[in-house]
């Protein structure tokens, strides 16, 4: 397996920001246009929610090619839906659900074919991050662990979670989204959401007892 | 279901490796111009051909429901509900109480003449005779239906008037011939 290198002392970069600040007219009204045939009205909410719902696609089957077909597929069943939504939730979140059931619906046509994650494409300040620096150097140091084999374990683990329980450590331990929010994609309570997360951490814990 | 603090802390710096993970460069954008054009081909077809139909209701439900046990176990409930109340009613239907209820009077038909001796042994009680109860169950018979004296039926297509015996579950009076 490739080393890659580890540079504890550099300096570090900011971690990606998965909030981006919404800038332009607010969601509803890009909405109201769009759903009166306005497409760039539509662009500006797919360039506004694109990447969110494609790396909470992307986690979930860790595959970038199906990845990005399954955002296509959710922005343009979101476009013909249009007129179904009814404004009670966020936009954002609607677009969520949407791409959450695609997703599960790929999963369970895919389940047997795809085991491994195909994950080359790390943003290269990942080797900068204190936190990941830290932790490789205070943990590891014997071992010789590299970001490569620690990410590589990492998706293993997390493939061997069950759909659901990945679905939440995704949703709240990478990209950050609150509980109520994760209750309302899943369309569950608050307390599944921490009883799927607890449950979740609980298993990574012990699949990656050796790197932590 | 709160945890200690600090127990998955370093879990979670692990976890947060996977933020680095990204699409290759241009993927999005390109993802993006592939959904505006498939939706102005699509407009441009649906303007051609205004009458195309949109999202099929079951595709819809396809969609919405797998995410939703709860949605989905209501629905089967309500199907299920739906069949068997059907079934019930059609039940119903059959039954005497639903031809009375439809306006259909039952009518009289002269039980089948038994086949046996008039004179049952007397250590044997009569049997009711079937043939009353089953008539009850029988439609009306239309005038037009009627057979002609002559033999003949009444109409073209109605049928001949045959002597049949009605099937019976109830057993028939034994009767005990004496041996010759």
């Amino acid at each position: 397996m490739a080393q890659e290198p580890i540079h504890p002392g550099s300096v570090s970069a900011p971690v990606p920001d998965s909030h981006p600040e919404q800038t332009g007219p607010p969601d509803e009204s890009l909405v109201e246009r769009a759903r009166q045939g306005d497409l760039e009205a539509f662009d500006l909410l797919m360039q506004r929610h694109q990447e969110r719902i494609y790396q909470v696609i992307y986690h979930m089957i860790s595959h970038h090619e199906d990845a990005r077909d399954l955002t296509q597929e959710t922005f343009i069943t979101a476009y013909h839906a249009l007129e179904r939504f009814r404004g009670d939730a966020a936009f954002g979140t609607w677009l969520y659900r949407i791409a959450v059931n695609k997703t599960l619906n790929f999963l369970e046509k895919k389940r047997p074919e795809r085991s491994g994650p195909s994950l080359n494409d790390l943003d290269a300040r990942a080797e900068h991050d204190p936190d990941l620096v830290a932790l490789i150097t205070e943990q590891t140091p014997r071992r010789d662990v590299s970001l490569a084999e620690l990410r590589q374990k990492l998706n293993e683990a997390m493939m061997k979670l069950s759909e659901k329980h990945r679905l939440v450590v995704v949703m709240h331990e990478v990209q950050g989204m609150p509980h109520e929010e994760i209750a309302r994609i899943l369309d569950c309570s608050v307390g599944t959401v921490r009883s799927r997360l607890f449950y979740a951490r609980q298993q990574l814990q012990a699949y990656l007892s050796d790197y932590l | 279901m709160e945890t200690p603090s600090g127990e998955f802390e370093k879990l979670r710096r692990l976890l947060a490796l996977k933020r680095y993970e990204r699409p290759p460069a241009g993927c999005l954008d390109d993802m993006r111009q592939a959904v505006l054009a498939r939706l102005r081909q699509e407009e441009n077809r649906q303007a051609a051909s205004p009458a195309e139909p949109r999202t099929p209701w079951w595709l819809v439900i396809r969609e919405v429901l797998p995410p939703r046990p709860l949605w989905a176990g209501l629905v089967g409930v309500g199907v299920s509900a739906l069949v068997i109340g059907a079934l019930w009613q059609a039940e119903q239907l059959q039954l005497p109480g639903g031809l009375e209820g439809a306006g259909l009077a039952p009518v009289e038909v002269p039980a089948a003449r038994p086949t046996w001796p008039a004179e049952a042994p007397p250590a044997l009680p009569v049997l009711a005779q079937p043939g009353g109860l089953l008539a009850a169950t029988n439609l009306p018979l239309s005038p037009a239906r009627e057979t002609v004296p002559g033999g003949m039926p009444g109409g073209l297509f109605a049928p001949p008037s045959l002597e049949v015996q009605r099937a019976s579950s109830a057993p028939p009076a034994v009767q005990t011939v004496p041996w010759r």
